[in-house]
């Protein structure tokens, strides 16, 4: 699945990445802990969080992670979406709860992290 | 931020695009501000400031007591001081009391960002003890970010001429390349770019990115024990030929029980970090499993040093 697919199943908005949006996606890691995401094995992993720092964005940058997902509608800080231009990770924002975002990417062939 | 992204060289190389963004980020306030001012204190006369305005050419003057600021005189108030006759009243009378700062150790980019959305010019600057260092004002990002680029510009025709035989010889010499970071306590907003330096390092080396990710992981647990748990220190990176080497030595509280600490859940970071999304306690056992050796020795109330290495080859027993 690409990002762009994630993005309408989540019903999400762009903050920035639009040139990676034809990404793969492999499999979803989510989590508000930066420390359970840092020991996840899975690759290619989309992100999703109800953090919203630019150190999610770091996390995902040294892990080679394809694209982030801030849930509940929080909007990353200025330094956030500098970093993910900078490392070409797309940033997205949904109005939807952690939860309620996994489900929707559930069954799509995507490995649970 | 459209001012200052506009500045960004579109057609180069991206390695340095991406070494110019990053420089932007890693700007602060107090890089760029003037530190040259010109105050008035609440006894002076509306007429003082007057003059300051006339003598310095400037259109606001900010108000301080006992280091501290309290307040800001603009032009609009002098010049409605005199249309209503009281230019001779003191500043504590007329000053705007409610003044717009921002704080020395931000980034510039924030910075602007606040100027923008209070519709100011220019923002006065305290230090963490709540004192009046500078001001900051567009023009000062501007010139500073034109310097910033012409180094940068500079270092990479140096770089472009001297890669080669560098390179070459210290291969020859030593065997080794060393990359220092200093890390400083509290400094969550540079959390993880001494790691980010080395990983794109090492990609310059095309080592295989499964390890590079290792290496990456494991120095960001290390740097964020730093920041999070320590007065502060010092992470190495010394990179040979099959290996890479990476020490963290910071000074701080030490750890009492160093099995303890390497437990999975087993934390004493507060709850502010937590917030941030660190302290789960699993940093320590997640930088022992990315490393092919790893050690760690601390010395209770004075400091803590660990040291790990990956070897570029890949290990069947890697996971993360
Ligand atoms: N550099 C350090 N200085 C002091 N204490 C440390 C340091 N690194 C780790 N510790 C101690 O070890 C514990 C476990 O560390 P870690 O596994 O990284 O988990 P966390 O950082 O999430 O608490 C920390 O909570 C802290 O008490
Ligand atoms: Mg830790």
């Amino acid at each position: 699945m690409t990002v762009r697919e994630c993005m309408a199943k989540l019903d999400a908005e762009l903050v920035a990445g639009e040139d990676d949006l034809n990404k793969t996606v492999e499999s979803v890691a989510a989590s508000d802990l930066l420390s359970d995401v840092l020991a996840t094995p899975k690759h290619n992993f989309i992100l999703l969080t109800g953090l919203c720092t630019p150190q999610v964005v770091r996390t995902a940058e040294l892990m080679g992670g394809v694209a982030i997902v801030f849930c509940r509608a929080k909007y990353p800080p200025q330094e956030a979406i500098g970093m993910a231009k900078v490392h070409g990770i797309p940033l997205l924002c949904t109005r939807l709860p952690l939860f309620e975002a996994c489900c929707r990417l559930a069954g799509h062939g995507l490995e649970k992290a | 931020m459209t001012a200052t992204s506009a500045l960004l060289p579109t057609t180069t190389d991206p390695q340095d695009i991406s070494i110019v963004s990053e420089l932007m980020y890693q700007l602060k306030v107090r890089d760029v501000m003037t530190r040259t001012l010109y105050t008035a204190t609440p006894a002076n006369t509306l007429r003082d400031v007057q003059h300051i305005m006339r003598d310095r050419k400037i259109s606001g003057v900010p108000v301080v007591e006992n280091m501290r600021l309290v307040g800001i005189v603009s032009l609009d108030d002098i010049i409605r001081a005199l249309d209503g006759g009281e230019i001779e009243k003191p500043v504590a009378e007329k000053m705007t009391r409610h003044v717009f700062t921002v704080e020395e150790h931000v980034s510039v980019v924030k910075a602007i960002d606040e100027m923008e959305k209070k519709g100011f010019g220019r923002l006065p600057v305290l230090n963490k003890a709540g004192e009046l260092v500078g001001l900051i004002t567009h023009w000062d990002v501007v010139r500073t970010l034109l310097e910033m680029l012409q180094e940068v510009a500079m270092q990479a025709e140096k770089r472009e001429r001297t890669l080669q035989p560098t390179e070459a010889q210290r291969d020859a010499a030593q065997n080794v390349t060393v990359l220092e970071y200093t890390v400083e306590k509290d400094d969550f907003e540079n959390a993880g770019r001494a790691s980010s330096a080395v990983k794109k390092y090492l990609q310059s080396r095309s080592v295989d990115p499964a390890l590079i990710r290792r290496v990456a992981v494991a120095m960001y647990e290390a740097e964020i024990n730093i920041i999070i748990h320590s007065l502060g220190g010092r992470m190495t990176a010394r990179v040979y030929p099959d290996h890479i080497h990476v020490s963290a030595v910071d000074t701080g509280p030490g750890i009492a029980d160093i099995s303890l600490a390497m437990k999975e859940g087993w934390s004493t970071a507060t709850e502010k970090v937590r917030e941030m999304g660190f302290g789960a306690g699993m940093g320590l056992a997640n930088i022992k499993r990315c490393a092919d050796r790893f050690q760690i020795e601390s010395c209770l109330g004075k400091h803590t040093e660990l040291n790990y290495e990956v070897d570029f080859i890949a290990k069947p027993a890697a996971t993360a």
